[in-house]
C-alpha cells in the first residue's frame, strides 16, 4: 500500500522538511512497513502509556516569576533581529505543492 | 586488597598535593591534542577549563575542596547546553549556537568544582548507534589503536591497516565513551534514549550507567524523546559512576519530570555478598544475531553468580522483540515534535531564503538537518497524522505498557536484578558499519538496550572481557526503578570478578607516566 502523493505533500507541509528525492520516499515506505509489525501484538484492553511516571503527580511550582529579563542573552543567538524583535519573512504564503 | 574507586584516589592525591588540578587539567588537554584522531571532542574549552582548574587549586590550597569532584576533568556530550560554549548536537543546524545557560547536570558538576574540558562528539541529534552520523565526522574507538586489537588483526601495511580497520565507538554517546576510554577525562556525560550510553560504553570498554527515568534532570539536555531520554554517566569503574550519580541525582524544579523523592547519595560497599540475591536471565535477550562469544560470556557470568550462592533463574519478558518497533514509532513521533523548534528564527542556522516564513523554515531545515534526522521527522509526522494516530501512535503506546508490565511482573516475582548482554557483538570496523543505513543499524544495535528505556528502568554496562579480536565486550544489568544502589552494588561485585584489562594505547607510552600510570594500575585490582 503505497503512500499517495497527496500524503507526501501533506507531510512536507506539516514537517517543513522535504523528502528531497525518491530515496527519501523509499525510506518512509520502509519505515511504515517496519512499524506495521506492531500489529502482531494483541493489545485488547490495554491502555496507552504516556509516561512511566504516570502513577505520580507532576510537580507544579508556584506561579511566581523567578527569572527573566534576559532579552539581550536570548537575542544573541538570532540571525535577523530589529531592536527586541526576531525578524521573520512574510507569513501566509503557502509552500508550492509537491510534484510527482 | 580493598579497591577504592578511581575518583577517590585522584581526590586524595589532589588533597595531599601530589598533583594539582592545573597539572591534571593540562595533562588531559595535552592528551586530547595527541588523540585528536579519535575525533572524540567537537569543542575543547581550554581557556575556561584552565580557569576552573586554577579556582579549584585555590580551594585545595585553602583546604576547602568542594567534594570528590573538585578539580576532576570531565567531558560533556554535545547535546547538553553549556553556557558560553558552543552546543551543536553534531548538527549544522546548531553550528555557532552558544548556549545562554547550563543544563542542570552541567551546573551541578561545575558547582562541585569539576573541570569541564569540552563537548564530545555524537550522532547528529543523538540519532544513531555508531557516532558515525554527525556533522563533524565519526568517532574512532580508542581500542582500534590498542595493542590488544592490533595483535589480533591480520597484518597489512601499517598505514593501510590503521585506516581501514578502525572500529566504531558505538553511539550515540561515542565521543564521551571514547574520551573516558582514552584517559582524556575521568568521567563524561552522555545521554540514553535507546541505549546511547550503554552501547558505546560496551564498545569502548567503560562503565555506562543509564539511571531511572525521573532521577536526573533533563533540563538543558536537548530532547530527543521526552518520555525516554535520560542523562547517562560514563566512567572507568562502577564506584566512580556512583560518585557522579550522587552529584547529579535529585529533584529539579526546572524539570517537572524529575521525581520529588528524597535522593540520598551513596557509597558502594567494598565487601559484597551476592548470595541473597536473585538474578534473572531473560531468555528473549538471546536474540538472533547474538555472537557466540557474547553468549558464552553471558553464560559464564551467570555461573559466577551461581557459584557465589546467588539464585540465578531464567525469566521471560515476552514483548522484548517488539520494543524496537515500538521505539521506532514513539521515537519518530516525539522527534517530529521536538525538532519543530528548529526553524532558524531564534537560534541556530538560518537559511538565506527569505520569500516567506514557510519557505525560510523549510530551507533552513533542509540545510540544517542530515538525512537521518529528516527521515525521522517525516516518519514521525506520518504516524501522527489523524488517519494514522490510533493505528500507529496509540498502538505503540499500548505496546509500551506491555513491555513495561513485563518488567514489573518479573521484578515482583522476586528477581532483584536482570543480567543480559549489552550488544549483539563487539564493535565492527567503520567501513563495515556504514554498509547499512542508520535505521537498520539502530534497529539491530539497540535491541538489547531499548526496553529498559521503554520501562524507564536503570541499567548499566560493565566491561566484561575482550573478544577474540581484542575488542571490549560488556554485559548489562537492569534494576528496579530507583534502586540504583542495589544495581550498582551488583555491578561492582561483577566488575571485581572479571578484572577487565586496561587498554594498552601505544600512542600514550610517550606521555608522562606519573598520575596516569597510577590511574591505569589503579583500574585493576
Amino acid at each position: 500500500q503505497k503512500v499517495t502523493v497527496a500524503v507526501l505533500d501533506h507531510l512536507e507541509h506539516l514537517a517543513l522538511v522535504d523528502f528531497r528525492d525518491s530515496e527519501g520516499v523509499e525510506r518512509l515506505q520502509k519505515a511504515i512497513q517496519f512499524a506495521d509489525q506492531l500489529h502482531e501484538v494483541n493489545t485488547d484492553g490495554v491502555e496507552p502509556m504516556d509516561s512511566v511516571l504516570e502513577d505520580r503527580c507532576l510537580y507544579l511550582r508556584e506561579d511566581d516569576v523567578t527569572e527573566g529579563n534576559c532579552t539581550k542573552e536570548l537575542l544573541k543567538n538570532a540571525r535577523e533581529k530589529v531592536e527586541e524583535y526576531f525578524v521573520a519573512p512574510p507569513g501566509n504564503i503557502p509552500l508550492p505543492k509537491v510534484e510527482e | 586488597a580493598s579497591k577504592r574507586n578511581l575518583l577517590f584516589q585522584v581526590s586524595a592525591a589532589l588533597k595531599e598535593g601530589r598533583v594539582t588540578p592545573t597539572e591534571l587539567c593540562q595533562r588531559c588537554l595535552s592528551l586530547i591534542k595527541s588523540t585528536k584522531f579519535l575525533n572524540a571532542y567537537i569543542n575543547v574549552a581550554e581557556e575556561t577549563a584552565l580557569k576552573q582548574a586554577e579556582e579549584s587549586e585555590q580551594r585545595y590550597r585553602r583546604g576547602q575542596p568542594l567534594g570528590v569532584l573538585d578539580g576532576i576533568p570531565v567531558a560533556v556530550k554535545d547535546n547538553f547546553n553549556t553556557a558560553g560554549i558552543e552546543t551543536t548536537c553534531a548538527s549544522n543546524m546548531l553550528k555557532g549556537y552558544i548556549s545562554p545557560y547550563n543544563a542542570t547536570v552541567v551546573q551541578k558538576l561545575l558547582d562541585q568544582g569539576a573541570v569541564l574540558l569540552g563537548k564530545t562528539n555524537l550522532d547528529e541529534f543523538a540519532m544513531g548507534s555508531g557516532s558515525t552520523d554527525g556533522a563533524f565526522g565519526p568517532v574512532r574507538n580508542p581500542w582500534s589503536y590498542s595493542r590488544q586489537y592490533k595483535e589480533k588483526s591480520v597484518p597489512k601495511s601499517p598505514s593501510e591497516a590503521r585506516e581501514c580497520t578502525w572500529v566504531i565507538a558505538g553511539g550515540s554517546s561515542g565521543g564521551s565513551a571514547a574520551a573516558v576510554s582514552s584517559f582524556t577525562c575521568f568521567a563524561a556525560l552522555g545521554s540514553d534514549t535507546g541505549g546511547s550510553t550503554r552501547n558505546p560504553a560496551a564498545h569502548c570498554g567503560v562503565v555506562g550507567l543509564k539511571p531511572t527515568y525521573g532521577l536526573i534532570s533533563r533540563h538543558g539536555l536537548i530532547p530527543l524523546v521526552n518520555s525516554m531520554d535520560v542523562p547517562g554517566i560514563l566512567t572507568r569503574c562502577v564506584d566512580d559512576a556512583a560518585v557522579v550519580l550522587g552529584s547529579l541525582a535529585g529533584h529539579d524544579p526546572k524539570d517537572s519530570t524529575t521525581v520529588q523523592d528524597n535522593f540520598k547519595p551513596f557509597e558502594l560497599p567494598n565487601v559484597i555478598d551476592v548470595s541473597k540475591l536473585s538474578i534473572g536471565i531473560p531468555k528473549e535477550y538471546h536474540a538472533p544475531g547474538l555472537s557466540s562469544e557474547i553468549l558464552s560470556l553471558w553464560s559464564k557470568a551467570a555461573d559466577l553468580f551461581k557459584n557465589a550462592g546467588a539464585k540465578v533463574i531464567e525469566v521471560s519478558l515476552p514483548h522484548t522483540p517488539y520494543s524496537i518497533v515500538c521505539y521506532h514509532v514513539l521515537c519518530t513521533a516525539e522527534v517530529a515534535s521536538n525538532m519543530a523548534r528548529f526553524d532558524g528564527l531564534e537560534y541556530g542556522h538560518r537559511s538565506a531564503v527569505n520569500k516567506s516564513t514557510e519557505s525560510m523554515y523549510a530551507a533552513t531545515r533542509r540545510e540544517g538537518f542530515n538525512d537521518v534526522v529528516r527521515g525521522r521527522i517525516l516518519s514521525g509526522n506520518y504516524f501522527l497524522l489523524k488517519q494514522n494516530y490510533e493505528h500507529y501512535f496509540i498502538k505503540a503506546q499500548k505496546v509500551r505498557r506491555l513491555i513495561a508490565s513485563d518488567f514489573v511482573k518479573v521484578f515482583s516475582s522476586g528477581v532483584d536484578v536482570l543480567l543480559t548482554p549489552t550488544t549483539l557483538r563487539e564493535a565492527v570496523p567503520y567501513m563495515e558499519f556504514i554498509q547499512e543505513d542508520n535505521r537498520t543499524r539502530s534497529a539491530q544495535d539497540d535491541i538489547l538496550t531499548q526496553a529498559a528505556n521503554m520501562a524507564g528502568l536503570p541499567a548499566i554496562n560493565v566491561p566484561a572481557a575482550l573478544s577474540e579480536r581484542g575488542l571490549p565486550v560488556g554485559l548489562q544489568f537492569i534494576g528496579r526503578a530507583f534502586q540504583e544502589k542495589q544495581l550498582l552494588t551488583v555491578a561492582k561485585w561483577f566488575e571485581k570478578q572479571v578484572k577487565f584489562p586496561v587498554i594498552q594505547l601505544e600512542e600514550m607510552k610517550r606521555h608522562d607516566q606519573g598520575v596516569f600510570q597510577h590511574q591505569q594500575s589503579a583500574s585493576f585490582s
